[in-house]
């Protein structure tokens, strides 16, 4: 696939999460689809296949308020079927409402139209848990 | 004649001989004004600025690990000024060793390198082993 082809798969996933039609990101996912979201995170932890991958954004939706997410560059990888994204994640905690901003990283690998394995690295994982957590039971 | 600036040979230059630059030799790649970004959770977070605070980085990094070593990945680039580097690092405390993903984005300008925000996969796991 080229960078053109990969960054259009990367536009279809960002615009069905903010549509809220996070099911259906599903078709976007090869059935052997893994992810490693950073540990630290609420949300953190590896998932698995295309419900792997929906859950995973219904955490990530859920453990931010008004979350927004602004990507900053798209990088590629010659000759490979990578792509890095930098992301600017806004957005509150749920439970203080205090406003929070994460630099994140995302990696995905796409073949043939669909995601193959993705990671997730933040700027400051333990800063950005204890902002999200703060002031939840 | 100079040579074409190649931004790749450069951080390719910086990340094979990080630990033993003298600050003059990495003066004539990384900029006066460049800062690297490091989580500040981490031991060694804060923002390191020139040649002078890249080598200082590079000390304190070494300095908090009884062994630590970078195995070079996947290289990316937008086409125009920033480059990214995944890397797997191995590193060994008192309490434990860890292995985990490290991504670094490389932003260059007028021939150095201006700017690097390093994102470790897993930055709790590092502080719970110190």
């Amino acid at each position: 696939m080229t960078f053109e082809d990969k960054i259009a798969v990367m536009r279809a996933v960002e615009s069905l999460m903010h549509e809220g039609r996070i099911s259906e990101i599903a078709t976007l996912v090869h059935p052997d689809f893994v992810v490693h979201e950073d540990p630290g995170m609420p949300y953190g932890g590896v998932y698995r296949g295309p419900d792997g991958f929906v859950q995973l954004v219904s955490n990530v939706v859920a453990a931010w308020q008004d979350l927004r997410t602004e990507c900053l560059s798209f990088l590629d990888e010659p000759g490979g079927d990578g792509i890095l994204l930098i992301i600017r994640n806004s957005g509150k905690a749920p439970g203080s409402g205090k406003p929070v901003e994460v630099l994140t990283s995302e990696y995905w690998r796409i073949v043939d139209g669909t995601l193959r394995e993705g990671r997730v690295w933040y700027y400051d994982s333990p800063a950005a848990a204890a902002a999200l957590t703060e002031g939840l039971a | 004649m100079s040579q074409p600036f190649d931004p790749l040979a450069v951080a390719s230059a910086v990340q094979q001989n990080f630990a033993t630059m003298t600050e003059a030799e990495l003066g004539d790649l990384i900029a006066d004004d460049c800062v690297v970004h490091e989580a500040p959770s981490l031991p060694f977070g804060g923002d390191w600025v020139g040649p002078s605070g890249f080598a200082a980085l590079m000390r304190a990094i070494m300095g908090t690990f009884l062994e630590f070593s970078v195995e070079p990945g996947s290289i990316f680039s937008d086409g125009k000024d920033m480059l990214a580097f995944q890397c797997t690092l191995h590193g060994r405390t008192a309490k434990g060793s860890f292995t985990m993903p490290l991504v670094e984005y490389w932003r260059f300008g007028d021939g150095k390198v201006k700017e690097i925000h390093a994102m470790w996969h897993d930055s709790k796991q590092v502080c719970d082993l110190l």
